[in-house]
């Protein structure tokens, strides 16, 4: 086949499958590679040399008499040093392995999927130094110069103590995992402690609102109602911070590819700034977070908190206190609102486990009772409530009566695959009304 | 295994009850009978093992686990494999179900583990269940190596199912990774830097049942295994391939053309089989005149209830999933009445639900089912254990489909049967009334096309994004610098040159994908293009009882279609064609329905006649070289533009096949661009016919009909792979004749599939062979058999057909009438 014709077919095969390039428009083929010289000044940066291979760095001091949004950094950068030890806490150990100084880490992606294909063009690096902080980015200014930049990063890492990400178990560490496997290099922090700050935010903080902010979570509510827990929506509402011409992360890729065609670093520059924002942002969440669980309940700001702050405890085996914080988050004063309902609901049914395991059966049993009387308690809690009540009636009250009535009323909710353990309690406490009344004389007044 | 004496001798006396009522008389004494209700019985001997010793190759350790496994030595074809891969030959191995084929992978795999323990293995089954059911086999084995050699072997299926958990653990863990095409295209190449260790270490790639690696699927798994041997060379390992087929033409070559690599082919079986009877039964014809025959699903029926009844185990294969769903109601119907009857008679097919298969393939094995109605869906190696009984319903189309199916009854000691009845279908026709075809033939060749544009560039996007290519790479047979550049007008890939290196800006660096999109996740293998339909039953809550890929959607599920699953009838009330949803309702009916399609051809470009060089030889069939190229301009191939169109369907009532109503369908028109062969009946020929201009037409309309007939055997390819045209100047059929009418056989897929080009070549075996079918046909003026029913065809159509047939084959092409010899 002709090369003219060949041509002619594959744009015909290109159009039939739909494929279009995202974002800008490719600009003509040029042969014009992208100069890392003229990159570094064009991003106020300089030449990096690892192992003979060049990258971009680009590094940033943040004062610490400046502030990001309410908070002001060398007061976070003062916080950060003196409540590190509760890292541990945060990631979910009691016993932390984590130790200062925190790298916070975060990447921009040629695109989500990740793969092979996916390269993290921006490996972004952040710490509190002194009363500052300091940012320093390594960028890809050629696919050949990969295994430099890889390099270099694997050097910063070194130097960490624990690494704090925001959905950096699923995202940022795999995709840089695989870049490293892909140029056969070791992997560098795999023994590095590791906080992904995206779980304890989403608990502490998943339907936080402040300002503005709201309209925001509104809008980027998800199909199932939740509130999108996205490093931007909880920099705006947690830690007061807006952004004023961010470029969209959709935008991100676009913006490299069309660097790497033209070498023009201009479009650029705005995808470092969210980057280096990403990254104070993150920072910022951090310290509030260990300044929460620094201050127990005391610190809490809402109901939300304390409950995040009870699991937090209990995770780790603090039951006491985690009872406390169920506690206060039970009984947080802010009336009706569906959030307060739910915050208050989950909050006694952590509650109600922690006392049965405590052998506090009868306070457990309050407050299972509580959950079944509260009209806004979903009916799956209802339903466990009520087999807990069921237990707790047939073998440790020994109220029969209630324990035949509880033993009902969960058959009747019972999902059609929990029915046959239901149908057996019920069975069972009838067969021990019929035989046990003499032992059991005065149940028939004890009713719920 | 296969119960005592007694229930073996139960078996025997009930397998020859039935089939002396079916076939009175010694096999060996009948002669065959085309004209009759049997037409053929053929005894295909028992056969003895032929046993080998151990190769000396294979680790003493290995041989103590085998003897424990109760293999004390090798079937003759067994060791012969196992000897190959050990010696790092390329070996592809064809031999029947149930003769060990499993051994000649796993023993060179393991041993290779024992040798090193970093060895890595990659299986690949065309389906999930496949690779399910020999899971359990390899666990066997390697639990006897922990035992016998202290060394642990992982062995985990790697497919959709595998929860993202496990997936770390099995990257690394795991020595034999047992996956599917569609898996490693999609979740594993994708993703090789995380499979590093088994690429640094892949020592054996195993292809099983690679027969079904034809058509398109076979094209995109080319691509996929040359995007997987530039990953191997990145990561420095070059794996031995060890493939098992069924009995196809060219085994060797379609594992050359598969994977690129020279092999070795071991193709005589040493295993001991049970003797086999054959039959083939032709329904009686009913109506001489008009060529009718009884419906042979009735026969089909009727001959699979008499072994059901005797208690024997059957399986039915239908050649369609409404016909499945037909012969199950029937059988179903049959066996009411007896306790637990109902529940004895199951359908099969895809589209039905995973758990639903797996039950049915479990009631096969513990014999809680005792006949199976299955579409090719139960063809390949899915272990339902051993059946006594193999009823197929209408000639599958190839002759080796024929034999695999039949292979689905047999035992190891004792005696099964395999009975084909054949539809009035051309094909079948011919197939029943030249038993020889089938019995002495060999059978047909695989094909694919690989550098079918559509699949080719969906690939290079896949391994742009997985590797970089360099300048100097390759990738299929079209000149893949220049559809890189393309590529890169669309900003999916870039060619950076690294900087400063001036003699390099020309024409070096390499090529990096630059989208932020996965281009795996846009492309299936098993079809051109990814989409398909569910189909949700509103009759109640409303639930997906199944589904049907995106070509066959629009023919089987337009609105008023009946739709069947396990005989029950529901009806399509409304096609979301943009959501590709069937919203149906269950109903109770007489009638099953079958859609009209229409379909228009227009060339887009005539291909040179092919002289005796061709592109690189790699797409060459060099056997087929000595067929004389048709030299007049009557064949043709070439690329074409296919629009087609539902336009109605027709109400056929279950039992009789009456026509008992018609609707019409307002449907969007289907395009596609794809290769076609085509045939043009000059105009002084059709000038000269002394035929009225409609008898001409007709004569031309039952010319097409019975050569895509002919097309279909010569090409070894499913009814649904061609479609054909007859050139029309409208939208629908005219009722005028063009001067020069041209008959299209295109392939039915995007791009092609390879058809056409060949099917030239074999013009004159096609003309020979259509003018045989349709002379040798003994109705009078046209059936179903030959140029169509004469009712829909018109009444000189046959007379009229053959005598184009003739003038064409009496013109100077060297074409002689001996063509139906010289068929394969």
């Amino acid at each position: 086949m002709d090369a003219s014709r060949l041509g002619s077919r594959i744009r015909d095969v290109l159009r039939q499958n739909g494929t279009h390039p995202a974002g800008l428009p490719a600009p003509p083929p040029s042969a014009s590679a992208p100069d890392p010289a003229a990159t570094a000044d064009a991003l106020g940066g300089a030449l990096h040399d690892a192992g003979g291979a060049t990258c971009v760095v680009v590094e940033r001091e943040y004062p610490g008499r400046g502030r990001h949004g309410y908070d002001r950094i060398g007061e976070c950068a003062r916080l950060a040093g003196a409540l590190v030890g509760h890292l541990g806490l945060l990631a979910g150990r009691e016993a932390p392995p984590a130790r200062a100084p925190l790298l916070f880490f975060d990447l921009e992606t040629t695109g989500l999927s990740g793969g092979a294909g996916t390269h993290a063009f921006l490996v972004g690096c952040g710490c509190f130094d002194g009363d500052v902080f300091r940012t320093r980015q390594f960028f890809l200014t050629s696919y050949a110069a990969e295994p430099g930049l890889l390099r270099s990063v694997a050097d910063r890492l070194e130097k960490a103590g624990t690494l704090v990400t925001f959905n950096g178990k699923t995202f940022d560490l795999p995709v840089i995992e695989t870049r490293f496997l892909f140029h056969r290099l070791a992997v560098p922090g795999r023994d590095l402690p590791h906080l992904d700050m995206l779980h304890p935010a989403r608990r502490m903080w998943r339907s936080a609102r402040a300002g503005t902010a709201d309209d925001a979570m509104t809008a980027d509510a998800e199909a199932d109602g939740a509130p999108r827990c996205t490093l931007g929506a909880l920099e705006q509402a947690v830690l007061g911070v807006r952004r004023t011409g961010d470029v969209p992360g959709s935008e991100v890729p676009a913006r490299y590819f069309h660097y790497v065609r033209t070498g023009q670093a201009g479009p650029l520059e705005p995808v470092f700034e969210h980057n280096r924002l990403d990254l104070l942002s993150l920072a910022g969440l951090t310290v509030r977070a260990l300044r929460l669980v620094d201050g127990g309940v005391a610190a809490a700001r809402s109901g939300r908190e304390c409950l995040a702050l009870g699991r937090l405890y209990e995770r780790v085996g603090r039951r006491d206190e985690a009872a406390t914080c169920y506690d206060a988050a039970a009984g947080w004063p802010t009336g009706g609102s569906a959030e307060a309902q739910s915050v208050r609901i989950e909050a006694r049914r952590h509650l109600a486990a922690i006392c049965r395991r405590a052998r506090r059966h009868a306070d457990a049993a309050a407050l299972w009772e509580a959950l079944i009387e509260d009209g806004a308690c979903p009916p799956a809690v209802a339903r466990e409530a009520a087999e807990a009540l069921a237990i707790h009636h047939e073998h440790r009250s020994r109220n029969l009566a209630a324990a035949h009535a509880y033993a009902q009323r969960c058959l009747r909710q019972a999902e059609p695959q929990a029915r046959q353990d239901a149908r057996r309690r019920l069975a069972r406490v009838e067969r021990k009304l019929a035989g046990g009344s003499g032992r059991n004389g005065a149940a028939g007044n004890l009713l719920p | 295994m296969e119960g005592g004496t007694r229930s073996l001798s139960r078996r025997e006396q009930a397998l020859a009850a039935a089939l002396e009522r079916l076939a009175p008389g010694r096999p060996e004494e009948r002669p065959d009978t085309p004209d009759r209700h049997v037409t053929a019985v053929r005894r295909l001997p028992a056969a003895e093992a032929t046993l080998t010793a151990f190769p000396d190759a294979l680790d003493g350790r290995l041989r103590r686990v085998l003897e424990r496994r109760g293999i004390a030595s090798l079937y003759s074809h067994q060791a012969e494999a196992i000897a190959h891969a050990l010696s790092g030959r390329h070996v592809v191995v064809t031999t029947p179900t149930a003769s060990g084929k499993t051994l000649c992978y796993n023993a060179p795999v393991l041993n290779a583990i024992l040798e090193d323990p970093a060895s890595r293995a990659l299986y690949l089954f065309p389906t999930k269940a496949l690779a399910q059911d020999q899971l359990a086999e390899l666990h066997a084995l390697s639990d006897l190596v922990a035992g016998e050699c202290g060394t642990d072997v992982g062995v985990f299926t790697y497919d959709g199912d595998t929860p993202q958990d496990a997936r770390r653990a099995i990257r690394t863990r795991a020595h034999v990774v047992l996956s599917n095409p569609d898996m490693l295209h999609s979740g594993i190449l994708p993703h090789h830097p995380r499979w590093a260790k088994l690429f640094e270490n892949l020592r054996y790639v195993v292809l099983d049942e690679l027969h079904t690696y034809r058509g398109v699927f076979g094209s995109h798994l080319c691509n996929v295994l040359r995007r997987l041997r530039r990953i191997c060379e990145h990561y420095g390992s070059d794996p031995v391939f060890i493939c098992s087929s069924a009995t196809i033409a060219n085994p060797r070559e379609l594992a050359e053309r598969l994977t690129g690599r020279t092999f070795e082919l071991v193709s005589r079986s040493g295993a001991p089989r049970g003797e086999k009877l054959f039959v083939f039964v032709n329904p009686p014809v009913v109506n001489r005149q008009l060529g009718i025959r009884r419906s042979y699903l009735g026969e089909a029926r009727r001959v699979a209830a008499e072994f059901v009844r005797r208690q024997l185990q059957v399986i039915v294969f239908a050649q369609s999933r409404l016909a499945t769903e037909i012969l199950t109601t029937y059988l179903k119907d049959d066996f009411a009445q007896e306790p637990g009857g109902q529940g004895a008679v199951r359908g099969y097919r895809g589209g039905y639900l995973p758990n639903r298969r797996r039950e049915i393939e479990q009631g096969l094995r513990d014999g809680a089912v005792r006949a199976v109605v299955s579409t090719s869906a139960l063809e390949l190696g899915i272990d339902i254990g051993a059946l006594d009984v193999a009823v197929l319903a209408g000639y599958p189309g190839t002759i080796a489909a024929t034999w695999q199916r039949a292979g689905r009854a047999g035992r190891r000691a004792a005696r099964s049967a395999a009975v084909l009845v054949a539809s009035s279908a051309p094909i079948d026709q011919f197939v029943v009334q030249h038993p020889s075809y089938f019995f002495d033939a060999s059978p047909e060749r695989a094909l694919i096309d690989p550098d079918n544009l559509h699949v080719l560039v969906d690939h290079i996007k896949c391994a742009a994004f997985e590797l970089p290519f360099r300048t100097t790479d390759r990738f299929g047979r079209h000149d893949l610098q220049e559809i890189l550049a393309i590529l890169a007008e669309e900003g999916l890939v870039h060619r950076s040159v690294p900087a400063g290196d001036l003699d390099a800006a020309e024409t070096g660096g390499s090529w990096h994908w630059t989208s932020e999109s996965y281009p795996a996740d846009a492309v299936s293998l098993r079809s051109v293009s990814s989409d398909n339909f569910v189909v949700v039953d509103t009759t109640q809550e409303p639930r997906v009882i199944g589904e049907t890929d995106f070509t066959s959607a629009l023919s089987t599920l337009h609105p008023k279609a009946i739709y069947l699953v396990e005989g029950r009838l529901f009806q399509v009330e409304q096609l979301d064609f943009e959501g590709r949803k069937a919203y149906v309702r269950e109903i109770d009916c007489d009638y099953y329905t079958d859609a009209i399609t229409y379909s228009r051809v227009t060339v887009l470009d005539e291909f040179p006649a092919r002289s005796g060089g061709d592109e690189g030889g790699t797409d060459a069939t060099p056997e087929d070289g000595d067929a004389a190229p048709p030299e007049a301009a009557q064949a043709h191939h070439g690329e074409v533009h296919v629009v087609s169109r539902v336009v109605g369907f027709k109400k056929i009532k279950f039992y009789t096949n009456e026509n008992v109503g018609a609707g019409e369908l307002d449907l969007p028109e289907q395009q596609m661009h794809t290769t076609a062969y085509w045939l043009t009946i000059p105009s002084a020929l059709m000038a000269s016919l002394p035929f009225a201009a409609d008898d001409r037409r007709d004569g031309v309309t039952g010319l097409a009909f019975a050569i895509r007939q002919v097309a279909q055997l010569l090409l070894m390819c499913d009814r649904h792979d061609i479609g054909i045209s007859i050139d029309q100047n409208g939208e629908e059929p005219s009722p005028a004749v063009s001067a020069e009418p041209r008959i299209f056989v295109y392939d039915n897929y995007p791009g092609g599939i390879g058809f056409s080009e060949p099917l030239c070549r074999m013009h004159g075996e096609l003309l020979a062979g259509t003018r045989a079918l349709i002379a040798g046909c003994a109705c009078d003026s046209g059936c179903p058999t030959c140029v169509g029913p004469a009712g829909q065809t018109g009444p000189l159509a046959k007379a009229a057909a053959l005598r184009i047939l003739d003038r064409l084959l009496d013109e100077p092409t060297g074409v002689t009438a001996a063509g139906l010899q010289s068929l394969p």
